[in-house]
């Protein structure tokens, strides 16, 4: 089968493993920066979509045509960093933590959502042209929080994980209202709401991305998927 | 000789009034006293809304205490309450309704009906427009009601002036006891039923008695502190009195206006701004009105706010920015008592 997967910089430690996906797979990786998927423009073209975005200054343009065969995978939508490291937490947190966090001023679900509803708009409007133009769309989520990600942005653990874990619901509620599969992340990287340090990025720097080894866990379980809805 | 005889310009119409333009009237308020370095909060009817974001832009001491993350655009934030007044307490139409919130917060009142259920979400109803679409649970709303209280009770114990603009006489309350709420129920939330809740009128004694209670106990927080009132020029939406709308208004406006400047006759640290003059009084000719003769259009918010700042020439204006699309009903789309003009 033809596979397509596109979409932000969580690829790029997949793509290390795309020879797990199997020999009967013919698979075909397309990555670009994040802010490039967050609303491309995009054109109908020889029965696919093109898509284009030019939106990261020294950084190549995206530029890809999108075929309705196979399957294709997307990342970009479950990413939840923007949100989980907004400097906001350093003064808010959700309500439902407030208890623990007395000195921090609850925001209620609803205030978190205007703002996950705002900027996932365009990429759920762009899943729902793929769907609604035959497209067998799935999307990859991006690795839960990294433990040293906390302590990097000044944020509280708790906070954090509980911020991921409220933009996580919204958004896989938003993405089964209009019939897109989610591939979530393996369970085996993730302790207390954080990927652990084994399936972390080695870049000390890097407070999100997962590594070679988060990357062959999540190819297989595209192979599965592959192998358990044909 | 009169005694009238020295007595100066603005206390004659034909010279004050007649014979000016309304852009040129002046001498209307006296100012309070400086308002540099004075820790500012506001609350009251919808109104109210100007003036706090007149002293924003002005950089002025505005308290915001309950201030919305910088994550939601500024209409977002609005929507959910935030950066209308020092706190997210919404409207606060009558002074009953501000009494109470003052008790609440110091924890000597406890409503007993204070969340109110709608098709399985739920509202805070003593602020219930707080949340267009409701709240998941009632823990939600006590979470962040007991932190708005919080807000409250620092609001009241650091603010060096208190500005409230008086709204409304006419309201509904609780039979079981006597919670004022700003919106009937059913109307954002709620349900309607007789035997729980009951229509009130308050007449000039209650709102004046009212106010001098919570006068008092907010002088027990903040010794020193000023209060500046306003009247609202907006007009009732709906009226549950039996009388004509229009008429419902006059009295009710009447007996508020009265109220405030007794209030201000009566007590040194209590001041009245007449922005309900400005904008209803005759030098407009309504013009300073939209054309559904209830809310005030931009001029006249900006004319009220140049009639504010003029006792202190020394606080300069805003920094002008690129001309604004035209705006019918500036700050009025939080007022939840306009929801009473759309039922049917």
């Amino acid at each position: 089968m033809k596979v397509t997967i596109f979409g932000d910089s969580h690829l790029h430690t997949l793509r290390n493993s795309a020879a797990e996906l199997g020999d009967e797979h013919e698979a075909r990786f397309l990555v670009n920066h994040a802010l490039n998927w967050i609303a491309p423009q995009l054109v109908a073209e020889k029965g696919g979509i093109r898509a284009r975005a030019d939106n990261v200054k020294n950084f190549t343009p995206l530029n890809v045509l999108l075929l309705p065969e196979g399957r294709l995978y997307f990342s970009g939508i479950l990413h939840t960093a923007p949100y989980t490291r907004a400097r906001d937490w350093r003064s808010f947190c959700p309500w439902s933590i407030q208890k623990d966090h007395p000195d921090l001023q609850p925001i209620s679900d609803a205030a978190l959502q205007t703002w996950i509803e705002r900027e996932t708009a365009a990429r759920l409007s762009f899943l729902f042209e793929l769907r609604s133009k035959g497209f067998d769309i799935c999307v990859i989520e991006a690795p839960r929080p990294l433990e040293r990600a906390p302590g990097m942005h000044d944020i509280r653990p708790a906070v954090m994980a509980r911020v991921d874990a409220i933009c996580r619901s919204f958004i896989l509620a938003r993405l089964a209202e209009i019939g897109v599969r989610v591939i979530e992340v393996p369970p085996e990287t993730v302790s207390g709401g954080f990927t652990t340090a084994e399936f972390s990025s080695g870049n000390p720097k890097d407070p999100h991305h997962g590594n070679l080894e988060y990357g062959r866990l999540m190819v297989q379980r595209i192979r599965d998927d592959l192998a358990n809805v044909a | 000789m009169h005694p009238y005889k020295h007595f100066p310009e603005r206390a004659f119409w034909n010279r004050a009034v007649s014979n000016r333009h309304v852009s040129t009237l002046s001498e209307l308020f006296d100012g309070m006293g400086p308002l540099a370095r004075a820790q500012i909060a506001t609350a009251g009817s919808c109104f109210a809304q100007h003036i706090g974001r007149a002293l924003r832009k002005r950089n002025l001491g505005y308290l915001d205490l309950e201030p919305a993350p910088s994550f939601l655009t500024p209409d977002e934030a609005n929507r959910l309450g935030y950066e209308l007044y020092t706190c997210r307490y919404g409207n606060i139409y009558t002074v009953r309704q501000l009494l109470q919130l003052f008790q609440e917060a110091h924890g000597t009142r406890q409503p007993l009906d204070g969340i109110w259920t709608t098709k399985g979400r739920h509202f805070d109803a003593l602020r219930p427009g707080l949340q267009p679409d409701g709240f998941e649970t009632e823990d939600e709303v006590r979470v962040l009601r007991d932190a708005h209280l919080a807000a409250v009770r620092e609001m009241f114990a650091r603010a060096d002036i208190f500005v409230f603009t008086l709204g409304l006489t006419e309201a509904w309350e609780s039979l079981e006891d006597g919670t004022v709420y700003p919106s009937a129920p059913g109307v954002i939330a709620g349900d309607y039923d007789p035997k729980r809740y009951g229509f009130v009128n308050f007449r000039y004694p209650e709102v004046y008695r009212d106010f001098e209670t919570f006068l008092h106990l907010l002088r027990q927080c903040k010794p020193g502190v000023r209060v500046l009132l306003t009247v609202s020029p907006v007009p009732l939406a709906a009226t549950a009195s039996g009388d004509h709308v229009l008429v419902a208004t006059t009295q009710s406006k009447a007996t508020l206006r009265a109220v405030a400047g007794d209030l201000a006759a009566e007590h040194d640290d209590v001041f009245y701004f007449p922005s309900y003059e400005v904008i209803t009084g005759q030098p407009t000719r309504h013009g300073f009105y939209a054309p559904d003769l209830r809310n005030v259009v931009q001029a006249g918010v900006d004319t009220v706010m140049q009639h504010f700042f003029a006792p202190e020439p020394e606080i300069a204006p805003p920094a002008p920015s690129a001309p604004a699309p035209p705006d019918v009903a500036a700050g009025y789309e939080y007022c939840e008592e306009a929801l009473l003009g759309k039922l049917s």
